[in-house]
C-alpha cells in the first residue's frame, strides 16, 4: 500500500508586492484506496496543496514523502512521471490531438512497453464510456464531460497509485459531474488514492476523507 | 517523440505550410549559392592547374628596359643623333640575346622536386638541302611584304623542342598529328614535317631528309611524324616548319652557339607537381641558379592572365557567399523568431508535457525534429527547383560580371594600353580570355553542405526558443490557464 505522507509543509507565493503564506507548518497524509477531498475557500492554498502533492510546484519548507522518500529526492519531474497521475478543472489535453492520441502521448512520455498502444487507449476510454468513434475525434471537438473523461483515462495510464484532480467537475453539469464521481469511486475500490481539490459538496460526500484548509492550517474533518 | 512531431506538423497545417516555404526558398537560394560557389571553385582551380602549374623562365623585359632607360640617361634633353639610336638599339639587342637562359639552368632548375616536366626548345638556323620548301598559292607577295626577309610564312624554320607533345600548337591542337609519332628527349636525327610540305616532296614516314647547318655541312633526318596544321586563321599556319629533337638540335649549332654543350634556349617552361608550390618552386630555383636576376632572367606564372581569366567568376564567387552569408543570417533570425512564437502559441501544451512528466531537453528536441521533418521535404523539391535555376541564375550573375569585368578592362586598355601590351608580350598569351561561364551542377557534394547548413540554421535557430522552454515551469504556465 502507498503512502503520501505531508510534514510539517508550509508554503508562500507573492502578492503582488507582499509575500502571502498560503500553507503554515501543515501535516497530512494520504493512502492508497481511498478518496480524500480537499475543501476550503478560495484562495485557502487547495490548489497550492494539490500543486506541492503532485510534484508541480517545489517544496519551500518541510517535505513530502511517498513510501517514506521525499519527493526532492525522487526528483519532481520523475515523481511526476512515475508516482502521480493529475487532473486538472480545464482537462489539459493536447488540442490538436485525438482522444487516443492524448492517451498514447502519456504512454510514450511514460515509456510503457504496450504491444498496441491503440487498443489499450480505446480499452481506457472505452471502460469512461468514450466510445471509439469519440476516441478518434480531436479532442476541441469533445464535449466538456468527454474531455474530462479523456483526462481522467490519461491518468489511468501506467497504474500509478495517486490520481490528483484539481475542480474535475468545475466545469461539467450535474450529470456529467456524478458519472465522475462514480468514476472515481470506481477507480478508488481497484485501490488508487483519488485526490479532489473541490468545491462540490456532492464530490464532498463521496469522499472517505475531507481535509478542509482555513487561516493557512489543515484539519481532518471526515473519516470513514 | 517523433509521433508527437509527426502530428504537430501534420495537424497545425497553416504554421507547417508557412514554414515550410519560408525552408523551401532559403534551401534553394543556399543550394544555389553552395552550387554556385562549388563551380567557382572548381572553375578557379582548373584555371590555377593550366596556369598556375606552369612557370616560364624568361627575359625581365622590364628590368632590361629599366637598365637600358637608366644607361641612357645622361642623353635625356637632346635628341638622339640616328648613329645613336642604331647603336642604343644594337645595345637593347645584344642584352636581350644575352639575357637568354642556357641549358644548364633548365638541367639544373628542373632538378628542384617540385617539377614534374619541362618543356625547353631553341631555334635552329638550317637550310634545305635534298627537299623542295611548300610555296602557299594565296598573296605570296602580299605576305612577303608583311614579313621581313627570311621569316616570311614560306620560309624553312627548324625548331628542336625536348618533347614534341608538349609544343603549344600540339597541345593547343592547332597542329595535329596526321601519321608517325611524336618524339621525346631519347630520340636523335628524327624529325616532324608538315602535311604540305611531305606531300609536295612526295615524302612518307621513315624518309630521310638532309638540311644544311649554318657551315653547309649536311644532316640527315629521318621523318616519323607528319602534322597538319589545324588554325582556322590560315596566316598563322606554318607548312615549312620542322620539329626536331634536341639531340639533333645541337648538331646544327655552330661551335660557338653550343658553348661547350651550354648553349642558349629561346624558351623554358616548367611544369609543377602542384600549382601551389609556386613560390617555394621559384625559391628553390633562385638557390640553384644564384645570378637569374643579374642575368635579366625571371621565372613568371602568369598571373595577369590567370586574374584576367578568374576576373568573373571570382565575382561570381563573391555573389555567391554574399548571397550565402544573407540567406543563413536572414533564417536564422526568422526561424528563431517564428519558433519564439510558436514557443508562446504551444506553452500550454509545454506545460501538459511537463506536467506528464516529459524532459525539457525532449520538448526541445520534439521542436527541432518538427523543423527538421518539414525542412526534408523542402529539401527535398528545393534539390528539383536549385537544378533548374541555379545554371541560369549563375549565367546572369556571370553576364552581369563578365561585361562589368570587360568594361573596366577597356577603360583600363584606354588609359595604360602600353603596360598591358608590354606584360602580355612577356607572357607571349595575348589571346587570354575571361572564363565567361561556369558549369553549375547540383552535385552530392553541394547537397551534403546543403544539408549540414540547414541542420545548422535549425539548431542555431532554436538557442533563444530553447531557453524559453528551459525555463518554463509547468505550474505557472497551467495555473495561468486555469
Amino acid at each position: 500500500m502507498s503512502k503520501i505522507i505531508v510534514r510539517n509543509l508550509s508554503h508562500t507565493y507573492q502578492d503582488g508586492i507582499k509575500k502571502k503564506r498560503v500553507l503554515n507548518n501543515i501535516s497530512c497524509e494520504f493512502e492508497s484506496g481511498k478518496f480524500y477531498a480537499i475543501l476550503g475557500e478560495s484562495g485557502s492554498g487547495k490548489t497550492t496543496l494539490l500543486s506541492l502533492l503532485s510534484g508541480l510546484d517545489t517544496i519551500e519548507e518541510g517535505d513530502i514523502l511517498y513510501d517514506d522518500k521525499s519527493i526532492k529526492d525522487i526528483g519532481y519531474n520523475n515523481y511526476r512521471l512515475n508516482n502521480v497521475n493529475i487532473i486538472f478543472q480545464s482537462y489539459n489535453l493536447i488540442p490538436y490531438m485525438t482522444a487516443c492520441e492524448n492517451i498514447e502521448v502519456a504512454m510514450d512520455i511514460m515509456k510503457l512497453k504496450i504491444k498496441n498502444k491503440r487498443e489499450e487507449s480505446l480499452r481506457l476510454l472505452n471502460n469512461l464510456g468514450i466510445d471509439n468513434n469519440t476516441a478518434s475525434r480531436t479532442v476541441l471537438k469533445l464535449s466538456g464531460g468527454e474531455q474530462q473523461r479523456v483526462a481522467i483515462a490519461r491518468s489511468l495510464v501506467g497504474n500509478i497509485d495517486f490520481i490528483m484532480a484539481d475542480e474535475p467537475t468545475g466545469n461539467l453539469d450535474e450529470k456529467t459531474e456524478e458519472k465522475i464521481i462514480d468514476v472515481f469511486k470506481n477507480l478508488v475500490s481497484q485501490g488508487k488514492c483519488v485526490i479532489v481539490v473541490t468545491h462540490s459538496n456532492k464530490v464532498a460526500k463521496n469522499a472517505d476523507v475531507i481535509y478542509r484548509i482555513k487561516g493557512g492550517g489543515i484539519k481532518r474533518e471526515k473519516s470513514k | 517523440m517523433l509521433k508527437r512531431s509527426y502530428l504537430s506538423v501534420v495537424r497545425r497545417k497553416t504554421k507547417s505550410i508557412v514554414m515550410f516555404l519560408f525552408l523551401f526558398v532559403i534551401s534553394t537560394l543556399a543550394l544555389c549559392s553552395i552550387s554556385i560557389k562549388n563551380a567557382s571553385n572548381e572553375s578557379i582551380n582548373l584555371v590555377k592547374k593550366a596556369l598556375g602549374g606552369e612557370v616560364t623562365l624568361s627575359a625581365d623585359m622590364s628590368k632590361l628596359r629599366e637598365n637600358f632607360m637608366g644607361e641612357n640617361k645622361m642623353q635625356e634633353g637632346q635628341p638622339p643623333s640616328n648613329e645613336d639610336r642604331k647603336s642604343q638599339m644594337n645595345d637593347m639587342h645584344n642584352k636581350m640575346q644575352e639575357s637568354n637562359a642556357t641549358i644548364d639552368d633548365v638541367n639544373k632548375i628542373s632538378s628542384i622536386k617540385y617539377v614534374s616536366d619541362v618543356k625547353y626548345t631553341f631555334n635552329v638556323t638550317a637550310t634545305e638541302s635534298s627537299f623542295e620548301l611548300y610555296e602557299t598559292q594565296s598573296s605570296e607577295d602580299e605576305e612577303n611584304m608583311r614579313m621581313p626577309k627570311g621569316r616570311d610564312m614560306n620560309s624553312l624554320q627548324v625548331i628542336s623542342i625536348n618533347t614534341f607533345d608538349l609544343d603549344d600548337n600540339y597541345k593547343n591542337k592547332k597542329i595535329e598529328l596526321v601519321d608517325g609519332t611524336s618524339f621525346d628527349e631519347d630520340d636523335v636525327d628524327v624529325a616532324i614535317i608538315s602535311y604540305e610540305l611531305a606531300t609536295n616532296n612526295d615524302l612518307n614516314i621513315n624518309d630521310e631528309i638532309k638540311l644544311k647547318d649554318s657551315n653547309d655541312e649536311e644532316h640527315s633526318l629521318k621523318i616519323i611524324g607528319i602534322y597538319q596544321n589545324k588554325d582556322s586563321d590560315e596566316f598563322n599556319n606554318k607548312y615549312n616548319k620542322i620539329y626536331t629533337d634536341i639531340n639533333s638540335g645541337e648538331k646544327f649549332l655552330s661551335e660557338e652557339s653550343y658553348n661547350n654543350g651550354n648553349y642558349k634556349i629561346s624558351s623554358a617552361v616548367f611544369y609543377l607537381n602542384d600549382p601551389e608550390k609556386t613560390d617555394e618552386f621559384k625559391k628553390e630555383a633562385n638557390k640553384v641558379v644564384t645570378d637569374l636576376e643579374d642575368r635579366y632572367l625571371k621565372l613568371d606564372i602568369d598571373t595577369e592572365s590567370y586574374d584576367r581569366m578568374v576576373s568573373s567568376i571570382e565575382g561570381t564567387k563573391n555573389f555567391s557567399n554574399i548571397i550565402l552569408v544573407v540567406v543563413i543570417l536572414s533564417s536564422i533570425i526568422v526561424i528563431s523568431l517564428m519558433i519564439i512564437n510558436s514557443v508562446k502559441d504551444r506553452n500550454y501544451e509545454i506545460g501538459v508535457l511537463l506536467s506528464l512528466g516529459e524532459k525539457k531537453i525532449k520538448i526541445v528536441l520534439q521542436f527541432i525534429l518538427e523543423l527538421v521533418l518539414i525542412s526534408i521535404l523542402s529539401f527535398i523539391i528545393s534539390i528539383g527547383t536549385s537544378k533548374l535555376i541555379s545554371q541560369k541564375l549563375a549565367d546572369k550573375v556571370i553576364s552581369i560580371q563578365t561585361s562589368s569585368k570587360e568594361n573596366a578592362q577597356e577603360f583600363n586598355g584606354r588609359g595604360n594600353g602600353f603596360s598591358n601590351r608590354e606584360h602580355l608580350g612577356n607572357m607571349g598569351d595575348n589571346n587570354v580570355e575571361i572564363v565567361d561561364e561556369i558549369d553549375v551542377n547540383v552535385n552530392s557534394n553541394s547537397i551534403l553542405m546543403l544539408f549540414v547548413l540547414e541542420f545548422g540554421i535549425i539548431v542555431v535557430s532554436m538557442i533563444i526558443p530553447s531557453i524559453k522552454i528551459l525555463n518554463s515551469d509547468p505550474k505557472d504556465i497551467l495555473s495561468r490557464r486555469e
